[in-house]
C-alpha cells in the first residue's frame, strides 16, 4: 500500500452539475513515470490538479504515500483540511504548470529559494547553493539574477522545474509542460524531464508528447470523457491499444 | 543585434503625417484663452487686489497646513484600513467577507458630506461612550477635527478596499496556484507573491485618490474645522468678499493638486523606467554571457 506513491480510488469531480471525473481509479508506483494522455476535455489536467488538492473533490479518495490528500475522514464522510494543512501537504507534491507561473517580481534565484526559506526549511545561504546546483542541472547555470520576462518559454519552464525540485517533493506533477512552448524549445524541457526520470523521481505527466510517453513512461493512462479508458505499459497502450476509443485517439494524433 | 546602426546612406528623410488644421486649432485655442484671461483680469468685480492681499495671509496658510494634514492622515489610514478590508473581502471566511462587503456598500453608498455631519453629531445619538462603568462624554471626545478625520478615513477606506481588491484580482490566478503548490502558507501567498504584483495596479490609483481627497477635505468646512476653505469662509464672513476669497482658496487647491500630480507622475514613470532599464541592462548582460551560443 505505502509503496504506492499515488493512489486514487473512486474519484468524482464535478464543476456545478457537470461531472468532469467519473469514478477514477489511478495508481503510480514510487519511482515510476506515469503519463496521462487523452483528448482535451477528457479530465486529465483536472485529475492532476486533484492530486495536490488544487481542486476540491466530490467523491473518492486521493492518497500520496498513504496519506489522504485535502481531506480528513470524519464520521459520515470527509471534511476539507484547513488552508494551512493543505499547504503543508502540498510541500511534498511539486507541480509544473503549462504556463510556467514563475513569480515575475523575483529573480530566477529568488523564485527557487523563496519557498524553502520562507517556510524555514533551510538557511538562505544553503538555499542559494542548492538553487545554483539545480539551475545547473536544468541547464540554466548563470541565470540566477535574471528576471523571468527575460527568458524564453523553454528557459522559464526549466526554471519552474528547478523551483519545484527545491522543495524535494516526493511526487512531481507536470500539467502539459511543453504545450505553451515553441516547437524548437520542447526538447530542452523534455530532456530535463528525462534526466529526472533516470534518477528515479516519481512523476505524473499530463502530456501530448506521445514519443516522450513511449520513451520514458513506465505506465501510460488514456483518459476520455472523465474515465480511465485504458492503462498499461506504453508499448501496449500506444502500440497495441485494446479499446476503440484509444485507437481512434491515437489515429488522430499520430 | 541591437545597437548596430545601418550606414547613413540607407536612411531616408521621413516626416510624420501633418494636418494644416492643427494650425487652425492652435490659433482658435490661443485666441479664446487670451480673450477669457483678459476679461477675467480686467473685470474689477473679481477684486484681484483683495486676492493678492489674502493669498499668503497667516490664517490661509494655517488652513493649507490643516488641509494637508487631513489629506495625509485620511489617505494613510484609509490605505491601511482599506487593505484590511480588502484582505477580509478575499478571505475564505464568509463572515469576514460579508462584513467587509457590507462596510464598503454602506460607506460608498451614502454621501461623504452626510457621513461627516453624522460623525459630528454622534454625541446626539450616543451622549456617553464607554463600557464596564467607564464612561466618556461624547461631546468632549468627538471634536470637529476628530469627526473630520474619522469621516474622511472611514469613507476613504471603503474606496481603497475596492482599489486594493482590484489590484489583487489583476494578478493572474496561476500565481496563487504556483505559490500554493510550493506549500507557501496563505498569508505568504498574499503578502510575498500577490501583493508585490498588485502594487503595480494599486500605486497609481492611490495617487488619484490622494488628489481627490485633497479637494474632498474641503467638505469638513461644514464641521467648522479650519482647513483651507473654512479659513477663506471665516475671512469673507467678516469682509463679505466672497469671490476673491474663493479664488484664493482655489489657487491654493490648484497649486497643491498640481504638485501632487507631478509627484504621481514622477513615481509612476520612475516605476516604469526602473523596470525597463533593469530589464534592458539584464538583457545586455545575458547577451554577453550567452554570446557564444
Amino acid at each position: 500500500m505505502s509503496d504506492l506513491a499515488v493512489s486514487v480510488r473512486g474519484l468524482v469531480k464535478q464543476f456545478g452539475s457537470h461531472t468532469v471525473l467519473r469514478n477514477i481509479d489511478f495508481d503510480v508506483q514510487a519511482g515510476h513515470v506515469s503519463c496521462i494522455i487523452g483528448p482535451s476535455g477528457s479530465g486529465k489536467s483536472t485529475l492532476l490538479r486533484c492530486l495536490n488538492s488544487l481542486e476540491e473533490i466530490q467523491g473518492g479518495e486521493v492518497r500520496v504515500f498513504g496519506e489522504l490528500q485535502g481531506y480528513v475522514a470524519v464520521n459520515h464522510g470527509y471534511r476539507r483540511l484547513s488552508p494551512v494543512r493543505l499547504a503543508q501537504q502540498r510541500e511534498h507534491v511539486g507541480m509544473v504548470f503549462q504556463s510556467f507561473n514563475l513569480f515575475p517580481h523575483m529573480t530566477v534565484e529568488q523564485n527557487l529559494t523563496c519557498a524553502p526559506t520562507l517556510l524555514g526549511k533551510e538557511k538562505a545561504a544553503t538555499s542559494r547553493k542548492r538553487a545554483a546546483e539545480l539551475l545547473a542541472m536544468v541547464g540554466m547555470a548563470g541565470y540566477g539574477s535574471s528576471y523571468p520576462e527575460q527568458l524564453s518559454g523553454g528557459q522559464q519552464q526549466r526554471v519552474a522545474i528547478a523551483r519545484a525540485l527545491m522543495m524535494n517533493p516526493r511526487v512531481l506533477l507536470f500539467d502539459e509542460p511543453t504545450s505553451a512552448l515553441d516547437a524548437e524549445r520542447v526538447s530542452e524541457v523534455l530532456d530535463v524531464m528525462k534526466t529526472l526520470a533516470k534518477v528515479g523521481k516519481t512523476m505524473v505527466v499530463v502530456t501530448h508528447e506521445l514519443s516522450f510517453a513511449r520513451e520514458v513512461a513506465d505506465v501510460v493512462t488514456f483518459m476520455d470523457e472523465g474515465v480511465v479508458v485504458e492503462a498499461g505499459r506504453p508499448e501496449q497502450v500506444l502500440g497495441h491499444p485494446e479499446c476503440d476509443r484509444t485507437k481512434a485517439f491515437l489515429s488522430k494524433v499520430l | 543585434m541591437t545597437g548596430v546602426t545601418p550606414p547613413a546612406a540607407l536612411l531616408d528623410v521621413r516626416k510624420p503625417h501633418h494636418s494644416h488644421w492643427e494650425y487652425v486649432g492652435w490659433a482658435a485655442a490661443v485666441t479664446s484663452a487670451a480673450l477669457l484671461l483678459l476679461s477675467v483680469v480686467t473685470n474689477p468685480n473679481f477684486h484681484w487686489e483683495i486676492v493678492g492681499e489674502y493669498l499668503a495671509a497667516p490664517i490661509i496658510l494655517r488652513g493649507i497646513w490643516m488641509t494637508l494634514m487631513l489629506t495625509a492622515i485620511s489617505v494613510v489610514f484609509g490605505v491601511l484600513f482599506g487593505a484590511v478590508l480588502a484582505v477580509m473581502m478575499r478571505s475564505p471566511s464568509a463572515v469576514l467577507a460579508r462584513l467587509a462587503t457590507g462596510y464598503v456598500w454602506f460607506f460608498r453608498g451614502t454621501p461623504l458630506l452626510v457621513q461627516l455631519i453624522f460623525w459630528f453629531n454622534l454625541a446626539a445619538l450616543y451622549p456617553t461612550i464607554g463600557f464596564a462603568g467607564y464612561q466618556i462624554n461624547a461631546t468632549h471626545l468627538i471634536t470637529p477635527f476628530l469627526a473630520a478625520v474619522i469621516g474622511l478615513t472611514t469613507n476613504e477606506a471603503a474606496y481603497m478596499a475596492e482599489i486594493i481588491r482590484g489590484g489583487f484580482e489583476s494578478v493572474n490566478r496561476g500565481q496563487t496556484e504556483a505559490a500554493s503548490s510550493l506549500g507557501l502558507r496563505p498569508r505568504q501567498v498574499t503578502f510575498r507573491i500577490l501583493l508585490p504584483q498588485a502594487m503595480k495596479v494599486i500605486v497609481p490609483v492611490i495617487g488619484n485618490q490622494s488628489i481627490a481627497m485633497l479637494k474632498n477635505s474641503s467638505l469638513v468646512s461644514v464641521l467648522g474645522v479650519s482647513e483651507l476653505l473654512h479659513s477663506a469662509e471665516i475671512i469673507y464672513g467678516t469682509n463679505y468678499q466672497t469671490i476673491p476669497l474663493l479664488i484664493v482658496a482655489s489657487i491654493w487647491y490648484l497649486a497643491m493638486s498640481t504638485i501632487l500630480s507631478v509627484c504621481q507622475h514622477v513615481v509612476e514613470s520612475a516605476h516604469g523606467r526602473n523596470a525597463s532599464r533593469a530589464s534592458s541592462r539584464k538583457a545586455k548582460e545575458l547577451a554577453l554571457k550567452v554570446g557564444g551560443e
